[in-house]
């Protein structure tokens, strides 16, 4: 049988190209097959820049995020670009009201115990620090490691890396079929043409599901659409990435749902905040259930745009002047799916990071790497392992399937 | 938020948009037409000079008499007008997000017509953005319609029929247009505007171009200079001229934002201002029920803009069955003649050869999708 590469990687954003990055620079030969015409097409490049550290869960899951988030200065240097990182602004939690902040503080108090760097805030001593925030903000947890990074120039920096040291990335390439022989991977099929490789490895995000049902595996990764907001450029007015805490409390605590309005819970969020270095203000994302639909919608838009002011009272007198809308990889524990499976030989999983690709890629990109190079991995990957969530197509209930492959794949063909 | 719905719903409320909302009213559609501005009229309220053309496009009438002659139709008409109104995005369900003063609409119609228009081209030089500096449009809108000098000194970028007209009626505001500066070596628009500044007394320096504009805080001064063949500068011919003003008339591009936003297919055709939404001869786009009309599908003049205004309008109310297809097309028959009428002459033909592509490739696009559109 021909041999295309060592590794082929389907889907082209940030967990793709940095696994490319990390393989490649163990000399690994390399393949990287991407559906749309450009890379960073999916939510690499529907996302807002965070490097976000204080909404996972405590312990392992934050753990993870800051191991990985303070990987980028040495990454960088190797890559030799900057990609618009801002390190030590800091990434903040903000909590409405003393329930939120009770809930808030509880977590991130089990987040120092196992060793990470967060730890909480006044309102007043936040408003040191970010003066543009509102006064109505209670108080905030602080993770001081946290910081912004352009996901653009990021995915494309990995890509010339990769490139430089041999590694093929094909466009237009979206994968139709995983094949398969005697239960091993073997390559994949696209309109380009059947590559095979040692081995095959889903980056394909919120595309996962139908990626592994050509492959019989029932793979639980839903798109989870976020929207979000762009201001026109403005002069310097926050620091740091910040999020409001509704979300994360009410996945600790499910029953503080009924406090939201109807509006909140369909649209999921309160907004976070996140200045880039042209000046502009993102607003997002919303968390909504929309299948595969990325058009922005008037509700959001003005839910966005209220919440960001209430955030940052300044904001009322701005303009915001264009919307978009990305999908996330949604897993029904929040934790991403990284690892081999024992269904499927040579077939390794790197899905499911919802909205902490950013600070997870460079760790997810070295222990994919070392998974596949045989070393001793420098973090365990026994909380992602595959094989929780992952089943034959076979094993997996009407309603699953009705949930997690929402549509026909005619529209989504090609991964 | 507040949710409004309509049948046809028309963006922009200039010499094409206030067209199509009067055929389409006048056939028995209910109408909402909406518009950034506080007054309707578009640009009709700032040409003061009169149209070319024949008896049936209103030759020899001045722009702002055709827009009082709209206005008072309109008035007429059951259509309604919804001013000050920022359309700032098209959403699923051939939804309308609106911004209107402090109150937020979202507006469900069933047919849409876009008439956003086109806006003006910048031009990028050193002191480019020194208040003083500003379209020739712009200069236009404050002496025809606000009332208001730009300034007494003006050098004109652009040779076309803007920067012609303009110039004079600046000449007629009171100002004194220094130099018109025209990077080709002929000028662009009609001789017989040419002439009449030529005879003011205006030098029109062809083959010459902006190389600076300079002064604190506010144009002091320009500096213009030749350039060769290939537009480049030719160093040593750099001379000052004395300015408070600068208008570039460089040309116009369509307002094709919302068309993008609603998924229009789109086409290259620099002769009608750069990427042009896909439309047929019902001036219907690839997405069913959203139509365009006027500069928004390629840069021509309010003459046509407003007979592609009635095209759409006729369309539009006969799609909902207000009038039946023999007589449909009969209407639009009428004003294919009077349209393809405007596309003649030197200038004309340019237009109408591009016109021609755009709808072929349109055709091409349909008959890709099986004859319908998807």
């Amino acid at each position: 049988m021909k041999k295309d590469a060592d590794v082929i990687i389907v889907g082209g954003g940030m967990i793709g190209l940095s696994i490319a990055y990390w393989l490649t620079k163990k000399q690994k030969s390399v393949l990287v097959l991407e559906k749309t015409a450009t890379l960073a097409a999916g939510s690499s490049g529907a996302g807002d820049g965070h490097i976000y550290h204080n909404t996972k869960m405590p312990g392992y899951h934050t753990n993870l995020g800051f191991t990985g988030g303070v990987m980028y200065p040495e990454i960088l240097k190797d890559l030799g670009e900057n990609c618009g990182y801002t390190e030590g602004s800091g990434s903040y939690l903000l909590c409405d009201n003393e329930k939120e902040y009770e809930i808030v503080a509880a977590a991130t108090k089990k987040m120092q115990e196992s060793g990470a760097d967060i730890y909480m805030l006044t309102g007043e001593a936040l408003r040191e620090r970010e003066p543009y925030l509102s006064k109505e903000i209670y108080a905030a947890s602080f993770a001081p490691p946290g910081g912004k990074i352009d996901p653009f120039e990021l995915v494309f920096a990995y890509a010339r890396k990769a490139q430089e040291r041999g590694a093929t990335i094909l466009c237009n390439a979206g994968a139709e079929e995983v094949l398969i022989e005697n239960g091993t991977a073997v390559g994949v099929k696209t309109p380009k043409g059947a590559f095979y490789g040692d081995v095959i490895i889903d980056a394909a995000g919120s595309w996962s599901a139908y990626l592994g049902k050509t492959a019989g595996l029932y793979v639980p990764v839903r798109p989870r659409k976020g929207q979000i907001v762009v201001t026109e450029g403005c002069a310097p007015m926050i620091k740091g990435p910040v999020t409001t805490a509704s979300n994360f409390c009410a996945k600790l605590q499910p029953e503080l749902m009924s406090l939201f309005s109807e509006t909140t819970k369909k649209l999921g969020h309160g907004a976070a905040l996140e200045q880039t270095e042209a000046g502009t203000i993102l607003i997002g994302a919303t968390n909504e259930w929309d299948d595969f639909d990325k058009s922005n919608t008037i509700e959001a838009i003005e839910w966005l745009i209220a919440e960001a002011c209430r955030e940052m009272p300044a904001l009322r007198d701005g303009h915001f002047i264009r919307s978009f809308a990305g999908l996330r990889p949604f897993t029904p524990d929040h934790l991403p799916i990284v690892g081999t499976t024992k269904y499927l030989k040579n077939y390794v999983f790197a899905t499911g990071f919802e909205g902490g690709g950013l600070s997870l890629n460079p760790i997810i990109g070295k222990m994919v790497s070392e998974l596949i190079c045989g070393e001793p991995l420098s973090v365990t990957n026994e909380p992602l392992q595959p094989d929780r969530l992952v089943k034959p197509y076979g094993k997996a209930t009407a309603e699953e399937i009705a949930q997690n492959l929402p549509k026909d794949m005619e529209a989504e063909r090609g991964v | 938020m507040k949710r409004l719905s309509t049948e046809i719903a028309i963006i922009g409320a200039g010499p094409a948009g206030l067209c199509a909302a009067i055929e389409a009213s006048k056939l028995g559609a209910k109408v909402t037409l909406i518009d950034e501005n506080a007054l309707p009229g578009g640009q009709l309220f700032k040409q003061i000079h009169k149209f070319f053309g024949s008896k049936e496009h209103l030759a020899g009438v001045r722009g702002y008499e055709i827009g009082t002659r709209l206005l008072e139709e309109l008035e007429k008409s059951d259509a309604e007008v919804m001013l000050s109104g920022t359309a700032y995005g098209l959403f699923r369900d051939m939804t309308i997000g609106v911004v209107q003063k402090t109150n937020h609409y979202a507006i469900q119609a069933k047919k849409i017509i876009l008439a956003a228009g086109g806006k003006e081209n910048y031009m990028d030089f050193p002191g480019s953005t020194l208040p003083g500096v500003m379209g020739a449009g712009a200069a236009q809108t404050m002496i025809n319609v606000n009332r208001v000098l730009p300034g007494r000194h003006v050098v004109m970028l652009g040779s076309g029929n803007v920067g012609l007209i303009v110039s004079y009626q600046l000449m007629q505001a009171g100002a004194c247009v220094e130099a018109l500066v025209e990077a080709a070596p002929a000028i662009g628009g009609y001789g017989v505007h040419a002439g009449k500044i030529r005879r003011a007394g205006v030098p029109i320096l062809t083959s010459h171009t902006i190389k600076e504009v300079y002064g604190d805080g506010k144009v002091e001064g320009v500096i213009i200079a030749e350039v060769d063949e290939k537009f480049r500068v030719i160093e040593g011919t750099e001379r000052a001229i004395a300015a408070d003003t600068v208008c570039l008339a460089v040309g116009l591009n369509p307002m094709t934002e919302l068309a993008h936003m609603a998924g229009c297919g789109f086409t290259f055709l620099p002769a009608l201002g750069g990427h042009v939404p896909l439309h047929d001869d019902n001036m219907e786009t690839t997405v069913p029920g959203i139509y365009v009309a006027g500069d928004i599908t390629g840069v021509e003049e309010a003459s046509s803009a407003m007979e592609e205004g009635k095209l759409a309008g006729i369309a539009a109310a006969a799609s909902l069955g207000y009038l039946d297809q023999e007589k449909a097309k009969e209407l639009k028959d009428e004003v294919q003649v009077r349209l393809s009428a405007l596309r003649t002459g030197a200038f004309g033909e340019k237009r109408q050869t591009a016109k021609t592509e755009q709808m072929a490739r349109m055709a091409a696009f349909l008959q890709e999708k099986g004859g319908r559109r998807p």
